[in-house]
């Protein structure tokens, strides 16, 4: 009776390893996939995905196909797809090794009846991010652990974190044409070209997301109600709160920069937009309501203007 | 190698997360590394009383199940040197995570961590489970009520069924006016019952309750008295002896004294 399980996902240091039952429908499986990534609340943008597919053979189109409606989505890119044996990574996995055609597990490659194809390459991997020896620092969550320009060389990056930090902790809440400098940054960040916006489907939620609920919606997402602490909106595009939004909202989950939140009062315990973390600053007084707030990225920079001042 | 002790009680609101919170802080500030773990998944309420909030990016399902690794979902306090909380998911419930996974996860804290402490949900089910499961010791807390004490007696038959060999007490919000007027339990009384060793008794005491809307631990306060009691606990779980508070709070020990050497 035990139903094999049709997806198994195992984190290793390189990304996520996901093992597909070969025997099952691949539409299922997508299904599947999809209701996983739906659950969890991992911030993924930019994460990498081999998939393990068995025997299975699938062409480029399909996978192509999975890339874009399953992982697009949520900021995951197939790096490649593997033939592994399922029991091989289970064994593994039991003994806590990473699966073998792992990244993490070359050079032990040899061994077992598992035979690595050639790789199909949806994408080429992003400059990896460097992490923090211990738990991330105030300063560094400000801003999240990655950005995903790959022009930028790590020791830039981290200027700009920093630089962008202090600005987001001294500039939230006041207006965009006072507390941002307009300077650019004299050398590797090109000015972001105007881009045409896709037109992504809107998801209308009625109701106040609660502490411990979460509203997740590919497109673009309102909400007609409050997003109390401890309650998560996350969109894909846009999201416009119709009430107060006092938990964590992420628009552009998917990495589109271009996103922005819009809230008739915008006390957020967190904002997310794309891989940008931002915090009101520390010990601060709310002031009196001032009307609706929107946030969106400036420069890399989380920043919140009054919405009469935005288009 | 670190140890690790999981805070825990049957019933809930008496008092598990705030000692958890506040036994972390004073043991760091005892200049030892210490790690919260909250395993009240779904119900988390540590990081809002340690005021870590809004700096939540990867929770402790997150780490679990593959999605970042342990030391991007640690968070650093900011307030004393080696205080660091690992935070429950809220958008998940207790399934998500398995005891042996727990356990794993623990392991892997107490070689970085001179203390790992879980905050357990209420409750004797899979949450418990978890919380218990990477434990090597556990300290019970009840209030002086009969209920409570009574389910602190459940937990402990639990904990001792599944390996505890000595679970330790702390008997909280204690009203030494109301124990003199004999309108509340004693901590003989309650001792009585469930024998296991003291470890601290903690005043009821407002600046909890600031303390906890503020986010800041008691134990930072120097002027509490309750956090007084909690840095008192810290040292006694570092082995050292530390005299009881007051009069009023060991008033019921001796009376069990008393009992013991055949005075009453
Ligand atoms: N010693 C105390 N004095 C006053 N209030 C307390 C004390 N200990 C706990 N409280 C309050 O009791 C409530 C429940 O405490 P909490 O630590 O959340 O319990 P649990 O984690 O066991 O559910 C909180 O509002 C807390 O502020
Ligand atoms: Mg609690």
């Amino acid at each position: 009776m035990s139903e094999k399980q049709d997806v198994i996902f195992t984190g290793t240091k390189d990304g996520l390893y996901l093992v597909l039952n070969d025997r099952q429908d691949l539409k299922v499986l997508k299904d599947k996939i999809k209701s996983h990534l739906e659950k969890s609340e991992f911030f993924f943008q930019g994460a990498q995905v081999i998939l393990d597919v068995g025997s299975m053979n699938l062409n480029t189109e399909e996978i192509l196909d999975i890339q874009n409606a399953v992982f697009s989505p949520y900021g995951l890119k197939i790096k490649k797809v593997v033939h592994g044996s399922r029991d091989g990574v289970l064994r593994r996995r039991a003994a806590g090794l990473p699966p073998e055609g792992s990244p993490s597990a070359s050079g032990t490659q040899a061994s077992g009846s598992s035979r690595v194809r050639s790789p199909y390459y949806v994408s080429e991997s992003q400059a990896s991010c460097s992490e923090p020896e211990t738990g991330l620092s105030a300063e560094r969550l400000v801003l999240g652990p990655c950005v995903t320009d790959g022009s930028i060389d790590t020791e830039r990056k981290e200027a700009l974190y920093r630089e962008v930090s202090r600005k987001l902790l001294e500039g939230v809440r006041t207006r965009a044409s006072t507390s941002v400098p307009t300077e650019r940054p004299s050398s590797g960040v090109e000015p972001r070209a105007e881009r045409p916006r896709p037109v992504l489907e809107t998801l209308l939620y009625r109701g106040t997301v609660r502490s411990g609920q979460r509203v997740y919606h590919p497109g673009n997402l309102v909400i007609l109600g409050d997003v109390n602490p401890g309650g998560v909106v996350q969109a894909g595009g846009d999201i416009v709160v119709m009430g107060t939004l006092r938990g964590v909202a992420h628009a552009g989950a998917g990495g589109d920069v271009d996103s922005a939140i819009y809230a008739l009062r915008l006390e957020p315990t967190q904002i997310r937009i794309a891989n940008v973390i931002g915090r009101p600053p520390e010990g601060e007084e709310r002031g009196p309501w001032k009307g609706p707030e929107t946030a969106r990225l400036k420069d890399g920079a989380i920043i919140i203007e009054a919405m009469d001042n935005t288009r | 190698m670190g140890q690790s002790l999981v805070i825990t009680s049957g019933k809930g609101g008496v008092g598990k997360t705030t000692a958890t919170a506040n036994i972390g802080a004073a043991l760091a500030m005892l200049n030892q590394k210490v790690v919260l773990v909250d395993a009240d998944i779904g119900l988390r309420n540590l990081d809002v009383v340690m005021g870590l909030e809004n700096r939540i990016v990867y929770d402790l399902v997150d780490v679990v199940e593959g999605f970042c690794k342990l030391k991007q979902a640690l968070i650093k306090d900011k307030r004393v040197e080696g205080l660091y909380l690992l935070p429950a998911a809220q958008t998940r419930d207790k399934t998500a995570v398995t005891p042996e996974q727990m356990k794993n996860l623990v392991g892997q804290l107490k070689e970085e961590f001179d203390y790992v402490i879980v905050d357990c949900p209420a409750g004797i089910e899979q949450g418990f489970r978890n919380a218990v499961a990477g434990a090597d010791r556990a300290i019970v807390i009840t209030t002086p009520d009969v209920s409570s004490v009574r389910d602190a007696d459940r937990v402990i038959g639990l904990l001792e069924s599944s390996g505890f060999e000595r679970p330790v007490l702390i008997v909280n919000r204690i009203k030494p006016k109301m124990v003199d007027r004999g309108d509340m339990m004693d901590i003989g009384d309650i001792l009585d019952v469930l024998a296991i060793e003291l470890i601290g008794v903690v005043p009821e005491d407002e600046s909890i309750l600031v303390s906890t809307n503020r986010g800041e631990p008691a134990v930072f306060d120097g002027s509490s008295r309750a956090g007084q009691a909690f840095r008192n606990i810290a040292r006694r779980l570092r082995g050292e002896e530390v005299p009881f508070m007051n009069l009023a709070e060991v008033q019921g020990l001796w009376g069990r004294l008393r009992k013991l050497v055949g005075l009453e």
